[in-house]
């Protein structure tokens, strides 16, 4: 079953993403199955701004893909556990 | 006596400069450049995943679930191969297309449909008799299903419903097992959707929902029949 997938993409089609961006994601997340959906439709449940947020970081980490800069890498690491240090404390 | 072929020596300036100009195709790159080369480091997808694993398994609470998110989208960016590895832990299947997930989900959905259609499986008004009335109730819900089997078959084939239907499809045991199937798989998602979730409370497990569905309704009678046939 596809559940999460369909719920998710509910969700992300009445998000305020551009359409652009909501069929980057959309498509992005298609490679994954249920199981693996569980914990993003969790996230994306409980608020709207959750899809912005992976939104730009999964057009973050494309942009890596396609330059293949480390140093970029690198940086978008250390933003991302500064991020999640926040939600820690 | 012949004169000796002369050049000016302008002419000979320009020739040498041309020869100069042209690449020696066996001549080594500059050193300075080869050593640009290999020491500038390298984008490795699969180190970058296994890094930020490493900086992620650190954390607690609620940072965990939005790292595991975050992970999910590394794997889906860099190496789409490494989405299961990334959220180790659990047990996957294999990933799959948009175009499978969408076919899959159009096609749950049209099963789903079709069991709620089955649930209403009726004997004609005409019939009066209670054992007759669920007898052919059952037998109405057969029609559907080998219908249904039909309608499955020509989609699964590409062609137009309409016409496909109207040319006639013979049905096979396996076309009907194969349906079978696609229904079983969207019992448990048509037990949710219809029975589970009433007023915001859940009435009946999804089990026993399906218990009583498959003995008290003509057409998931005619179903569960159905499905021990062709085990």
């Amino acid at each position: 079953m596809t559940m999460n997938f369909h719920k998710i993409k509910e969700l992300i089609c009445k998000s305020t993403l551009s359409p652009q961006d909501q069929d980057n994601l959309v498509v992005a997340l298609s490679l994954a199955n249920d199981a693996e959906l569980e914990p993003v439709a969790k996230l994306f449940f409980e608020s709207h701004e959750w899809i912005e947020k992976m939104s730009m970081n999964l057009k973050a980490k494309q942009a890596v893909a396609v330059s293949q800069n480390p140093d970029e890498w690198r940086n978008l690491l250390a933003q991302e556990e500064s991020e999640l240090k926040k939600l820690e404390s | 006596m012949e004169s000796p072929v002369t050049f000016s020596t302008n002419l000979l300036t320009k020739l040498a400069k041309k020869i100069m100009s042209i690449e020696n195709p066996f001549s080594q790159p500059p050193q300075e450049s080869q050593q640009e080369i290999v020491e500038k480091p390298k984008f490795n997808p699969e180190r970058a995943i296994d890094d930020e694993r490493g900086v992620f398994e650190k954390l607690r609470g609620k940072a965990k679930d939005v790292a595991k998110v975050m992970l999910l989208m590394s794997a889906l960016s860099f190496a789409p191969g490494m989405v299961r590895e990334a959220s180790a832990g659990q047990s996957f299947e294999e990933g799959a297309t948009v175009e499978e997930v969408e076919n899959e989900q159009a096609a749950e959905e049209r099963a789903i449909n079709f069991l709620e259609r089955l649930s209403h499986a009726r004997a004609p008004e005409r019939i009066t008799h209670e054992g007759q009335k669920e007898l052919m109730a059952e037998r109405a819900a057969k029609v559907m299903i080998q219908a249904f089997a039909a309608q499955e078959k020509v989609l699964a084939s590409g062609g137009s419903l309409k016409e496909g239907m109207k040319a006639g499809v013979s049905v096979t045991s396996e076309d009907v097992q194969k349906v079978l199937e696609q229904l079983n798989k969207a019992t448990g998602e048509y037990a949710d959707r219809y029975l589970g979730d009433k007023d915001g409370k859940v009435e009946a497990e999804e089990g026993n929902a399906l218990r009583k569905m498959s003995t008290e309704n003509p057409g998931f009678k005619a179903l569960m029949e159905m499905m021990g046939q062709y085990r």
